[in-house]
């Protein structure tokens, strides 16, 4: 196994509106490396949640995430934000929707970013971005083009590009074929096959099976929504 | 829990308390910052981010612990040196971006001088020598190096902001401090100066506190952010944490008033 998923929950406290909001609970599974994990449920029910908590955007709630990184194994869940930072830079990787404004910044530039960060040169980084740009199909006319203010497909195209230039242990794939046209969605699923023959672990939210047909091995069903209730006296500060 | 991570951090704050006169502003902060990486510090006017940077500066008086390491300063509490060596430490290893150029600038002297002056102070006997080094890091502050004999006096804020950049960086500090880098500019410029920033974080790997209530500078820059509510650390965490979970309730008020 590379991750061992036991009880986690996650409850946001809405100080000001003195509510709570459950986003999920008593959730566990385990996936092996090379794993493909697909979360279904409506919307509201957790699902991206769930990611964010394992990507520790989130601080889960409650229960453990067990983790086997290339340190060994260890609590994700209350692991030192230091390590998190360290985890994500070489071996968790996170794609979502959407990709985080980067002013000023050419698409090439987003993409070889990433490379850059591990040390790997310039040029070369330069060369496997235009490499990966190519794969997800951005024309060429666009990778000297700043992504921010570019059209939803493009700019979803040079996210791809860049959440996936380099290996990871664990990626967590947050509907990241939603604005893409049929062309890359192909090209994103035949990245993701070749990922998983490398031995990615990978837990993901798509809409359209045929995204990840072939890939699945099991799919969590997450049945929320839960409703919100109202805080714990006391606990609204 | 054990981790199989560990890590010494470049600088470390324990239970630092600062007032003026009867009044505290810091109430026992603790921080710790580590090689390359940014911290945000945020917190509304008054919270008392510019004085926890002054403390850190070396500039004010203060009670606690504070201890840098670098070599020939490990276990040494700086708050308690004397007057002499923590001007030492300050100008070999400490550097400060203030809010307002012209405390840190002499404005009427010429930009080159004012980034050449701290490299004079740290040792360098031959003029030309600093001239050179002040050039490169006015290059790498962004600076157009054909106005370089200008004074500060006659720049736009922008530009002045860049001069204090290149003097903080001249000399390679282990901890580069800022305060407020970008308030005050326009829009456009202060998108400019924090690509400065950014890009200098990537090639020199500096490692930064970086200090604004402005949310979306710090989401630019910061990999760890600590909110800082009259005086005191209530909340810090990664970046993208604080950002879109905020634990406390006035993280979640800061967090929603930017929306
Ligand atoms: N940052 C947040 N702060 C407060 N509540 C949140 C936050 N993120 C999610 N929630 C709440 O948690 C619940 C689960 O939301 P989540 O986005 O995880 O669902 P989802 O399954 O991904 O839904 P969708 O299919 O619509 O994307 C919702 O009630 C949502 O409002
Ligand atoms: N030299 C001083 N003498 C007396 N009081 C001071 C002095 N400097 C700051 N203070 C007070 O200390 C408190 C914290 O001030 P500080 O400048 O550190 O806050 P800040 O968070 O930087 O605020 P801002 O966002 O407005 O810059 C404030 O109440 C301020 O009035
Ligand atoms: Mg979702
Ligand atoms: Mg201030």
């Amino acid at each position: 196994m590379i991750l061992e998923v036991a009880e986690l929950e996650k409850r946001f406290f809405l100080h000001r509106l003195a509510r709570e909001v459950v986003a999920f609970r008593g959730l566990s599974f385990q996936l092996a490396p090379g794993a493909f994990l697909l979360l279904a449920g409506p919307n509201g029910a957790g699902k991206s949640s769930l990611l964010r908590c394992l990507y520790r955007t989130y601080r889960p709630t409650a229960g453990r995430i067990r983790y086997r990184s290339l340190r060994g194994w260890l609590e994700l869940a209350a692991a030192p934000d230091r390590l998190v930072l360290a985890l994500r830079r070489e071996e968790l990787g996170y794609v979502s929707q959407f990709l985080d404004p980067r002013p000023r910044q050419t698409a090439l530039e987003v993409v070889a970013e990433p490379l850059l960060w591990q040390g790997v040169e310039e040029s070369v980084a330069r060369r496997r971005a235009a490499e990966m740009l190519e794969a997800v199909g951005l024309r060429p006319e666009l990778w000297a083009a700043y992504p921010t203010p570019v059209a939803g497909g493009a700019r979803q195209k040079v996210n791809l590009a860049r959440s996936l230039i380099r290996p990871y242990r664990l990626l967590l794939l947050d509907e990241p074929s939603a604005s893409l046209d049929q062309e890359a969605r192909a090209a994103l699923r035949a990245w993701l096959g070749r990922l998983k023959q490398e031995g990615t672990a990978m837990i993901g939210i798509f809409h359209h099976p045929e995204d990840v047909a072939g890939l699945v091995d099991a799919t969590l069903f997450l049945e929320g929504p839960y409703v919100a209730e109202p805080s714990a006296p006391g606990a609204a500060g | 829990m054990t981790s199989p991570y560990e890590e010494a951090p470049l600088l470390r704050l324990e239970g630092v308390r600062q007032g003026y006169g009867a009044r505290e502003v810091l109430r026992g902060v603790s921080l710790e910052l580590y090689p390359g990486e940014v911290l945000g510090v945020v917190g509304e006017s008054g919270s008392g981010k510019s004085t926890l940077l002054r403390v850190l500066y070396l500039e004010l008086p203060a009670e606690g612990r504070y201890t840098l390491g670098q070599p020939g300063l490990e276990g040494l509490n700086l708050l308690a040196l004397d007057p002499y060596r923590r001007l030492e430490v300050r100008q070999r290893h400490l550097a400060l971006v203030r809010q307002h150029a012209h405390e840190a600038l002499r404005m009427g002297f010429s930009s080159l001088a004012n980034v050449a002056e701290p490299l004079l102070l740290l040792g360098e006997r031959r003029y030309g020598q600093a001239a050179t080094r002040a050039l490169a890091a006015l290059e790498e502050a962004d600076f157009p190096t054909e106005r370089a004999d200008e004074p500060p006096r006659v720049l736009s804020g922008g530009l002045r902001q860049r001069v204090q950049l290149a003097r903080a960086i001249a000399a390679r500090p282990a901890v580069l401090l800022l305060d407020e880098p970008t308030t005050g500019l326009d829009l456009l410029v202060q998108a400019r100066v924090l690509d400065t920033l950014r890009a200098l974080k990537g090639r020199l790997g500096l490692s930064m506190i970086l200090v604004s209530h402005d949310l979306g500078v710090v989401r630019a820059l910061a990999d760890r952010i600590l909110v800082l509510l009259e005086g005191e650390v209530v909340e810090a965490g990664l970046a993208d944490q604080v950002l879109e979970d905020p634990q406390h309730p006035y993280t979640q008020d800061l967090v929603q008033a930017r929306l």
